[in-house]
């Protein structure tokens, strides 16, 4: 009872904010129906799959000047399986700053919804600066609170987020980005010995972008993170991608992709990405590869549609591998 | 005897002046407009000939606009709009003027900005030294953006300054073509995303740089 009374509650306030940001000066909304199929929704093994049906909405209103700016936002997600629905959706504000045209201040705060998994509320606060013609310096700092489940167990955590990188020109055809993050979990929910378990990554990525021509553009990029479980005797047999958030582990990621525009109305995005994890104390890898492929067209500035394919494979030490692949077609009512 | 030549020449121009004045009258007369409104028109046509505009083009006009029963308002907005078009391109010498397709594209632009805007694109093509083709594409990019519901005024900061900066290939256009038909993706208003184009050609940024910088930006929110 107490679940549906939130629930409603939920669509109350989701739609009194839709209203909210259909009085804002400066106003986007998107819409969107699509239909697909997904070759193995849970993404275990037995596979299970699906026809998809997906309505999409998104608000988004701005309010101010160039010099300070606020936003508001709400986007919700919902897929309806054959024998099953899941929604997604989430509203929140942020004030944009930007005191003179080299700085850019974002600060915001965010509510996130899934049904039936998880509840979580975000904030941030972002800082960027150019430096001279060619060279950004940005930072970050997120806070997450999230309640729910995650892979196998019910989990309620803190996340606090750091991250701070350089953009630069290395040629005026190639653009740099470097990255570093720390991110530190403590879960309230697990714990081994008597001990709430946390966990620290660090993180790397290098992130080089070409932009050889104003209808193409190619990313390569590689990263790399550290795990460290405070508490390293803990090994759960997750068949999410979570598996190193509960060990230390090693984790290197490399990534392409390649954006192509073949008239104003058509582009197209292709990306590959790999995942390798492997924990220091136990004898377990985890690899991960996703493949996606995008088309998007646009038939006037109201109309669009999207076509998106991905397609990703897991091995794993522990489990059996198993791929998954999803295509839909997506049109959009922009207005 | 020279005398009498002289005579019959004032004459005859005298006849013929006065047959203008007859036709001109006797339209304007038709036409329903007061004395003092055929006074306005009998100037604009003094003018217009002085500048050495044809006087048949003119007369077709105030004929057209009788026929359509058009008001005094928009007979005379006519004929200055073609007054200010023909001026505009005399004046300025429009480049490639001998290409009938050119030509074409130069009435419109005429029409479409206002004489100072017309005279400043003009000197920038002519100094810029702009192809046939360029000049094609850049009249495609103005009717793209005019649809876009781009004012004029808009419209003309933007070319003006992609001329001054030599950024008139294609593929640029192609790419401001890009951002204004997706400005909802992008959650932008198309009037945004020129005058953001437009701040940043000023500071002399290159043309990639700022399509580059504006579709990460969109990303980035």
């Amino acid at each position: 009872m107490t679940k549906l009374f939130i629930r409603i509650m939920l669509l109350v306030a989701f739609f009194a904010f839709s209203e909210f940001i259909f009085s804002l000066d400066n106003i986007f909304l998107k819409a969107g129906f699509g239909v697909g199929y997904d070759s193995n929704l849970l993404f275990s093994f037995p596979q299970y799959n699906t026809e998809l049906y997906l309505i999409k909405f998104g608000g988004y209103g701005k309010l101010g000047s160039d010099g300070v700016q606020f936003i508001a936002h709400v986007n919700s997600d919902s897929e309806v399986y054959n024998v099953y629905y899941n929604i997604k959706a989430g509203l929140g504000g942020d004030i944009v700053l930007q005191p003179t045209d080299e700085v850019y201040i974002q600060g915001g705060i965010s509510y996130l919804y899934m049904m039936d998994i998880s509840e979580t509320l975000l904030g941030n606060i972002e800082y960027r600066q150019d430096i001279g013609e060619y060279f950004t310096f940005k930072s970050l700092y997120g806070i997450e609170n999230s309640t729910g489940i995650n892979g196998v167990t019910n989990e309620s955590f803190l996340l606090n987020s750091f991250s701070a990188g350089v953009e630069f020109d290395l040629t005026s055809l190639i653009e740099a980005e470097v990255n570093l993050n720390d991110t530190f979990i403590s879960y309230s929910r697990i714990f081994v010995d008597g001990k709430g378990l946390n966990n620290n990554g660090l993180k790397a990525l290098l992130l080089l972008t070409f932009t050889p021509d104003y209808n193409c553009s190619i990313r390569i990029g590689g990263g790399y993170s550290y795990y460290d479980t405070f508490h390293t005797n803990l090994c759960i047999f997750s068949d999410t991608n979570s598996i190193y958030l509960y060990n230390t582990a090693n984790q290197y990621r490399f990534l392409a992709s390649l954006n192509y525009e073949w008239s104003p109305n058509f582009k197209t995005t292709l990306s590959a990405e790999t995942s390798l994890v492997s924990l220091v104390y136990h004898p377990v890898t985890e690899e991960v590869y996703n493949f996606m492929i995008q088309a998007d067209y646009y038939f006037n500035s109201s109309w669009k549609i999207e076509i998106p394919l991905f397609y990703t494979l897991k091995n794993s030490t522990l489990l059996a591998s198993f791929d998954r692949w999803r295509v839909a077609t997506v049109v959009y009512y922009l207005f | 005897m020279k005398k009498y030549v002289y005579i019959a020449t004032l004459l005859i121009l005298f006849t013929m002046a006065l047959a203008q004045q007859v036709e001109v009258a006797s339209i304007l007369r038709d036409g329903g407009f007061s004395p003092s409104e055929q006074k306005v028109i009998f100037a604009i046509f003094d003018d217009a000939i002085e500048k050495g505009l044809s006087l048949e083009d003119l007369l077709s006009i105030l004929k057209e606009n009788r026929l359509k029963k058009n008001s005094y308002f928009e007979t005379v907005e006519a004929l200055v709009n073609h007054v200010k078009i023909q001026m505009a391109v005399k004046e300025n010498q429009f480049p490639y003027w001998s290409d009938k397709n050119i030509r074409r594209i130069g009435y419109y632009l005429a029409q479409f900005y206002t004489f100072n805007q017309f005279s400043q694109i003009t000197g920038e093509l002519k100094e810029k030294g702009v192809k046939k083709q360029d000049i094609e594409n850049i009249f495609q990019f103005v009717l793209f953006l005019n649809s876009a519901g781009i004012n004029p005024d808009d419209s003309f900061s933007l070319v003006y300054l992609l001329l001054k900066n030599k950024e008139v290939e294609p593929e640029g256009l192609n790419a401001i073509k890009r951002l204004i038909l997706r400005s909802k993706d992008l959650k932008l208003s198309q009037k945004q995303i020129v005058l953001d184009i437009c701040r940043h050609l000023i500071k002399g940024i290159p043309l990639r740089r700022i399509v580059v910088d504006i579709e990460k930006k969109a990303q980035m929110e």
